[in-house]
């Protein structure tokens, strides 16, 4: 733990928010020439006192997302450390700026009903058509049950096929876990209980934090800073337990997130400048994830991450209790808006969020320090 | 003559609820009548498919009054707000309002209706998973006449508050069925609530509204007494008409 690795560091951290703050502008600018903004017709949530936001660029990520790839290709590509985790966030980001730009600019998707199609395989004349749809008929399945359970946006990427990108990611992160980084990765760190030997479990374990972390922050993206301060103090925290494990790269990649994140969050606070989008939400939560899981602190991603989590499993109860029981648990999921209904303002849910946040994060710190 | 009776308070509560829907500051508004059959929702909340209670609809409309960014709520008009309700499929089905009626009946009493009510069984194991986790969405008019639940009055001057009108295979097509609930007695007058659009009420005038059957020959079956609702009678009632029209018309009686 030498105190010049820290230096370092907040050297990194410095830069990286210098650096976002010289080219927020172009970005803002950039956004603004090519129209990508909020748009009223697309959005239910944009109502009230919220409607103002009608017309901020999204995709503000972008300024997180590239200053952290700049900074860390230029001064901390490492193949053993950094590699795969950029890899990752571009991936997550690259599905995430896809879906923004869909959104905007993409046709209305059309469904076809499962019926329908089992009806053209008995009805259609021609055979290799009936061929095509038996083929297509279990994908067509997936997308339907997958879309009870999530939302359906119209156009932009579908909740099916975001999950599959999605667990490409967390398949690569497993990938790199399992067969790069060595057999001491095939345990996992337990707070206060050692590093039992998992072996292949994993495998799946990492997939599912990528996937599920990525999502959570997704679904948290709905406040002005809200995501944007949360996320500081996760990587302040991440940066700190990387620093107190010696993993020198990973403690200078998560600086120049923080970085980064300052400066977006500058710009985010409301009325925002910009938001981030999937490109950033996405990206950021993967990335959160594979560092977690790379410093061998998997299990303290929901503190880590505990506004994100609570905000996902939100939605979890309230699609259980909608579909199954039939009625609300929440007025409305995610919680910030359950909160909005209750008559909250935007800077008070905001501001306790990040003060809930930083107490789980300092609690996720305190926990890595026992071995 | 018939005993003089009526529903508990609770009960009469949640008839008033959906008379005049309980928004804080707006008054008059009466719930309209929602049946899902022609949009066929599956797993939907309950309130969306014609089965909420008062306060449930009342909820619902503010949340997707906040979605499509619609302030109704701040200007005093209840057609407007009737209008509101019926363009976003809130409203009520005529078994929904009898089971959420009963309900409060029995939570009077102590009793919990769907608990004690026998639901036909359903032969996929999912949609029988589904009916118990659901029950308020499985009783339907059949359910209410099935015979392990209620039991026939044949005798007029035997009728009684929380006694069902239950007409099976009604209307022109002999396709749907309907159910009235029997709120008061006293002398020689039921009366009546229950949830229903007459087709002479267009679109937006229709919902949850009262009506009297009066006695005049105890002797005789419910289609010689007089009808009455909105000021129509017997054959102007669309709801005498459903009466008509049914294969099956019987007074029934909850067994527990």
């Amino acid at each position: 733990m030498s105190i010049q690795i820290i230096q370092t560091a907040l050297a990194y951290l410095l830069f990286s928010a210098i650096g976002a703050f010289v080219w927020a502008p172009l970005l803002t600018k950039f956004l603004y020439k090519y129209k990508i903004t909020r748009r009223d017709e697309f959005d239910f949530t944009l109502r009230g006192e919220r409607n103002q936001k009608v017309g901020t660029p999204i995709m503000g990520g972008l300024l997180v997302v590239v200053t952290v790839t700049i900074i860390t290709v230029l001064f901390n590509w490492n193949r053993e450390n950094t590699y795969v985790p950029m890899g990752v966030m571009g991936i997550a980001a690259l599905l995430g700026g896809a879906d923004d730009l869909l959104n905007i600019f993409g046709k209305k998707r059309r469904e076809r009903k499962i019926a329908h199609i089992a009806n053209l395989i008995i009805v259609h004349k021609v055979w290799y058509m009936k061929l095509w749809y038996i083929f297509i008929l279990p994908w067509e399945l997936f997308r339907k049950t997958v879309s009870i359970f999530g939302s359906h946006p119209g156009r932009g990427i579908q909740v099916h096929e975001k999950l599959i990108f999605q667990f490409l990611a967390g398949a690569i992160t497993a990938w790199w876990i399992y067969f790069k980084l060595g057999i001491q990765w095939h345990s996992l760190w337990i707070p206060f209980d050692g590093s039992p030997y998992v072996g292949w479990w994993i495998i799946p374990i990492v997939i599912f934090f990528v996937m599920f972390t990525a999502n959570a922050v997704n679904f948290a993206d709905g406040l002005d800073g809200l995501v944007g301060g949360s996320l500081i103090l996760t990587f302040l925290g991440l940066m700190i337990i990387s620093w107190t494990e010696g993993r020198i790269s990973f403690t200078y990649l998560n600086a120049t997130v923080v970085g980064a994140l300052i400066a977006y969050t500058y710009f985010n606070v409301k009325p925002a400048r910009f938001q981030m989008g999937d490109v950033g939400s996405l990206g950021l939560g993967a990335l959160l994830a594979i560092n977690a899981i790379a410093i061998n602190r998997t299990l303290l991603i929901p503190f880590l991450g505990f506004v994100f989590y609570v905000e996902i499993v939100s939605v979890i109860i309230q699609v259980f209790f909608r579909r199954l029981l039939g009625r609300r648990f929440f007025k409305m999921a995610p919680l910030h808006h359950h909160f909005e209904m209750q008559g909250w303002s935007e800077e008070k849910i905001v501001m306790r969020f990040w003060l809930i946040h930083g107490f789980f994060v300092i609690l996720a710190v305190w926990m890595s320090l026992y071995k | 003559m018939l005993n003089q009776t009526r529903l508990s308070t609770q009960a009469e509560k949640v008839i008033e609820g959906y008379l005049n829907l309980p928004f804080s500051q707006i008054t008059g508004v009466r719930c309209p009548y929602f049946n899902n059959a022609r949009l066929g929702q599956r797993g939907q909340l309950k309130v969306l498919i014609g089965k909420g209670t008062p306060q449930e609809i009342l909820e619902e409309a503010k949340i997707i009054a906040i979605q499509y960014k619609q302030d109704i709520f701040s200007v005093n008009d209840p057609e407007q707000i009737r209008k509101f309700l019926i363009e976003h499929n809130l409203g009520i089905d005529c078994s929904g309002f009898i089971t959420n009626v009963l309900k409060a009946q029995f939570a009077a009493k102590g009793k919990n209706l769907t608990k004690q009510i026998f639901i036909t069984p359903k032969r996929n194991i999912l949609r029988w998973m589904i009916s118990q986790l659901r029950p308020v969405e499985q009783m339907n008019v059949k359910v209410f006449a099935n015979d392990k639940n209620t039991k026939t009055i044949t005798d007029l001057k035997e009728v009684e508050a929380g006694d069902l009108i239950a007409m099976i295979d009604t209307g022109p097509n002999k396709n749907h069925d309907h159910i009235l609930l029997v709120t008061e007695t006293d002398g020689n007058v039921i009366k009546y609530a229950h949830a229903r659009a007459w087709s002479s009420e267009g679109r937006y005038k229709h919902g949850v509204s009262t009506g009297t059957i009066t006695i005049n020959n105890p002797d005789k079956g419910l289609l010689d007494q007089t009808w009455e609702e909105k000021d129509m009678f017997n054959h102007d009632n669309e709801t005498f008409w459903e009466a008509k029209d049914a294969t099956i018309l019987q007074i029934r009686r909850l067994k527990f």
